[in-house]
């Protein structure tokens, strides 16, 4: 029995051996199949190599070019430079996976720090106060508007430090502004990014830059434009008022010419009248006294009745040529400041007020609005009544009924009045020949046109400034100002 | 996962622990079809994971112990493929910057248009290493092995710690590397 189970056992083991070695010689037959496969996979991978890097280097691409093609499709969109940013920071937050911390500032002593976890998608301020991160600043190299990496040389950074979770960080520092920096600094879990993910960064990162640039040159150039239009609208309008002063100054000077002209003779004619109706009133005495003598004549009967009225009226008419004379002198003379003190605007308006209720009560209201505090100007206060009662009454001419006059003084660096009405308006063409002698929007025989003009002297020897503001059925604000005493 | 590598546990265990045992795994194993694997095929890698809870169970042993010794075993194989890359490097941080360009390649020959995950690491300092594996796959473990098996090749002594894990839910596996 043994002898055989030895027998059994050595043919068993022999069986094991052979199968072992068929076993072993299968393997061998699989592996030198499997590296003639291989061998066959390598030659074919070869061929393919190139392509696969191509396809991978173009899925690569796609990506990075999605990443900035929607950083750029926002800035374009982005009404605001923070809005930009706020974008930039979230798309490369949600890119890497870290926390955005921005310092924004002028002064490193000085920093206020926001912060934008990776999933908020608005920055939020860190900090109640401003920080100081001249250490943290000293640690960075200088701004080339490329991420870098960042660690401490030994600085201790302040109490930032203890917002920063995983202290694998990188920085990116630009200038939105002139004096203004900017440092961003992501708080990252690694720094294991492939190449693509880096060059996407940086090129997003000088895509904000330059957007950035390009914007503020935008508004700086819109800030620039709205200058230069301001400058233009002051440069007309300061010619305007030259032309206008020039225009003012010829008339005034026109006005003093005829004035004088017309003076002598109006000077005689007037005493050469008063001695005229003497003469008249000697010749008639003398008539009646002879009536018995001389024969009947209607003619001369009439002609002795008419004689008084007309020399009546002879006086009238040179009495109102004596008038518009005087008022072309007022007009034209600049040089009497001798009698010029200091003039509360607001006792000369209510004291004009009074004068012209007579004729403007019919029709309108006046309604006041003083500062009381309004400094005193240096004026003739007759003048400026005169000013102030014209433009009261032109106002009530303008009004046919339930007229509304506001009379308002304020300050500033000047002394301002302004009357305005609620009546007919003006258009442009009587506004600008508004203060020129005899301009009168007035019927024929009411009005001589000389009172704005007279005003407008009056004004200009105040050296003030008259300013009108009008609309056609609206109604018209007169404003003047004043350099205070 | 390419079969080679299959063909390289089959070998390992075989050698450390017997024929037998390898065939007891295979056996208890539900996803394996067979107890050959062709090593220029591409096998999912869940069976791998079931080869390798199996041999855990089986022979009572750590899974990281395992890994190492596996890691130690393959590495010389793998390495012999690609004897071109590894003439570069001295020192297992440098084999680790050119690992992704053997081990994709490999699966790449087998087919062409197959996933091959990203592994971008970022030297810390000269000790620490970290290793970013991003991959649908779960096969950190076996980067893992490998890494001890490099190490023992430049007769290094390294600690691998697994910062986060796709197995615990995290993105993608961070491995810190640091050399001893």
């Amino acid at each position: 029995m043994s002898i055989k189970s030895d027998d059994q056992v050595a043919k068993l083991t022999r069986h094991v051996k052979l199968l072992e070695q068929a076993l072993l010689d299968e393997r061998e037959a699989k592996k030198a199949l499997e590296q003639k496969l291989d061998d066959i996979d390598q030659h074919k991978f070869e061929s393919y190599k190139e392509l696969i890097s191509a396809l991978k280097q173009a899925n690569n691409r796609q990506i990075q070019l999605k990443v900035l093609s929607t950083l750029a499709h926002h800035q374009a969109v982005s009404t605001s430079t923070i809005e930009m940013l706020t974008t930039f920071l979230v798309e490369t937050s949600q890119l890497l996976e870290g926390a955005v911390f921005l310092f924004d500032y002028k002064n490193p002593e000085r920093a206020v720090c926001y912060h934008l976890n990776a999933t908020a998608s608005k920055l939020e301020r860190l900090f109640h106060g401003r920080i100081d991160i001249t250490n943290l600043l000293d640690d960075i190299e200088e701004d080339d508007s490329h991420w870098r990496r960042l660690q401490s040389s030994g600085n201790e950074w302040g109490k930032i430090t203890e917002h920063f979770a995983n202290n694998y960080l990188i920085s990116f520092s630009y200038q939105p502004l002139k004096k203004r920096k900017n440092l961003v600094i992501i708080d990252l879990p690694h720094y294991c990014y492939s190449e693509d993910v880096k060059q996407t960064l940086d090129t997003a990162a000088q895509q904000f830059v330059s957007a950035l640039q390009k914007r503020s040159t935008e508004e700086k150039l819109a800030r620039n434009f709205h200058q230069l239009e301001r400058t233009v609208k002051k440069l007309k309008n300061t010619q305007k008022q030259l032309v206008h002063s020039e225009k003012m100054a010829s008339i005034g000077q026109l006005a003093a010419g005829i004035a004088h002209e017309v003076n002598n003779p109006i000077g005689y004619v007037k005493s050469n009248l008063s001695v005229l109706s003497e003469y008249v009133e000697i010749f008639n005495k003398a008539l009646n006294e002879a009536a018995e003598h001389i024969p009947a004549d209607d003619e001369l009967s009439f002609a002795q009745d008419d004689i008084g009225e007309l020399m009546a009226s002879c006086h009238e008419g040179i009495e109102r040529v004596a008038d518009i004379v005087s008022g072309l002198n007022s007009f034209s003379r600049k040089d009497d400041e001798a009698k010029f003190s200091a003039v509360n605007l607001n006792h000369v308006a209510e004291e004009s007020i009074k004068i012209a209720w007579n004729q403007v009560k019919y029709n309108s209201e006046v309604v006041t609005d003083f500062d009381e505090d309004i400094p005193a100007i240096d004026g003739h206060k007759g003048e400026l009544q005169q000013v102030l009662i014209n433009l009261i009454v032109n106002a009530s001419h303008a009004i046919e009924e339930n007229g509304l006059i506001t009379i308002k003084t304020w300050s500033d660096d000047k002394v301002h009045i302004s009357v305005s009405d609620n009546g007919s308006g003006m258009d442009e063409n009587t506004k600008n020949k508004l203060f020129e002698p005899f301009f009168t929007t007035k019927p024929e025989g009411k009005g001589t046109g000389l009172g704005l003009s007279i005003s407008y002297a009056i004004i200009e020897k105040h050296s003030g400034d008259i300013a009108i503001e009008s609309t056609v059925d609206e109604g018209t604000q007169f404003i003047l100002s004043f350099p205070r005493k | 996962m390419k079969g080679a590598i299959f063909c390289g546990y089959r070998d390992y265990v075989e050698q450390a622990h017997g024929i037998v045992t390898w065939l007891e795994i295979i056996d208890r194993s539900e996803l394996a079809e067979s107890s050959s694997f062709i090593a220029t095929d591409l096998y999912e890698d869940k069976i791998f994971v079931e080869l390798l809870t199996i041999t855990v169970e089986l022979l009572d042993v750590e899974l990281s112990e395992l890994l190492r010794a596996f890691g130690k075993f393959l590495f010389p194989t793998l390495a012999g493929a690609a004897s071109h890359h590894m003439d570069a490097c001295d020192n297992v941080f440098d084999f680790l910057d050119h690992v992704e360009n053997v081990i994709h390649i490999e699966v790449k020959k087998s087919d062409p248009m197959a996933y091959t995950p990203s592994l971008i690491l970022d030297k810390v300092d000269d000790q620490t290493l970290l290793l970013k594996y991003t991959s649908h796959r779960q096969v950190c473990f076996l980067a893992e092995g490998l890494i001890y098996g490099a190490a023992n090749h430049f007769n290094e002594d390294v600690a691998v710690e697994h910062v986060s894990c796709t197995h615990h839910g995290d993105k993608h596996c961070l491995l810190k590397v640091t050399t001893k």
